[in-house]
């Protein structure tokens, strides 16, 4: 998750209009102290299980954990926009890949509705 | 054979880009269009634990669900 926090700004709008959620297994006080160490900047989600992985269509292991580093934005009316199966966080393209899938759903938070 | 059970380890970073991560899991995500779940979690940030939360209560925002395997793991 490090990548997400280091490219804030220019990937999630510093948070304008775009909320960012990292969801695992862990438990809520694992994640908020791994937050506090690490300076993460967004929002965690704990889900024992992983039921809201598999509510989205993934698999979990045997052991509760997610079964593959999957990316899902929502738009904002609720509907799903864009999934990446499995987000490859060395590859930079993913990155474009997942920059450009907020950028379609996203109202600019610098446009004040001109030109 | 041992080499397999490595890589298995680092498929995050060492697989080509759009493969699964393991032959064992059967991922069939929902299709773009449709609605996203209301999924329930508990949340977290740097100040603590925040409690219970749903999506719905983003409904407006763009929401960026990024699932991860464990806390403390680089990446």
């Amino acid at each position: 998750m490090q990548a997400y926090r280091d490219q804030y700004a220019s990937l999630f709008k510093d948070g304008r209009n775009v909320v960012l959620i990292g969801i695992s297994s862990d438990t809520p006080e694992e994640l908020a102290s791994w937050a506090k160490d690490d300076d993460f900047q967004f929002l965690f989600g704990s889900d024992p299980g992983s039921a809201g992985y598999a509510a989205f269509g993934g698999d979990p292991r045997d052991n509760g954990m997610v079964g593959s580093r999957a990316v899902i934005v929502v738009a904002p009316d609720g509907t799903i926009s864009h999934v990446m199966p499995t987000f490859n966080q060395v590859d930079p393209a993913a990155y474009d890949e997942l920059s450009a899938a907020i950028d379609a759903v996203t109202p600019d938070p610098d446009d004040e509705g001109g030109e | 054979m041992r080499r397999w059970a490595a890589l298995g380890l680092l498929t995050g970073v060492l697989s080509m880009a759009g493969t699964t991560p393991t032959a064992a899991q059967e991922n069939d995500f929902l299709a773009v269009g449709s609605d996203a779940p209301d999924i329930e979690f508990t949340g977290a940030t740097r100040y603590g634990v925040v409690g219970d939360l749903r999506l719905s209560e983003y409904r407006g925002e763009t929401i960026v669900l990024a699932f991860f395997f464990r806390a403390r793991t680089p990446g």
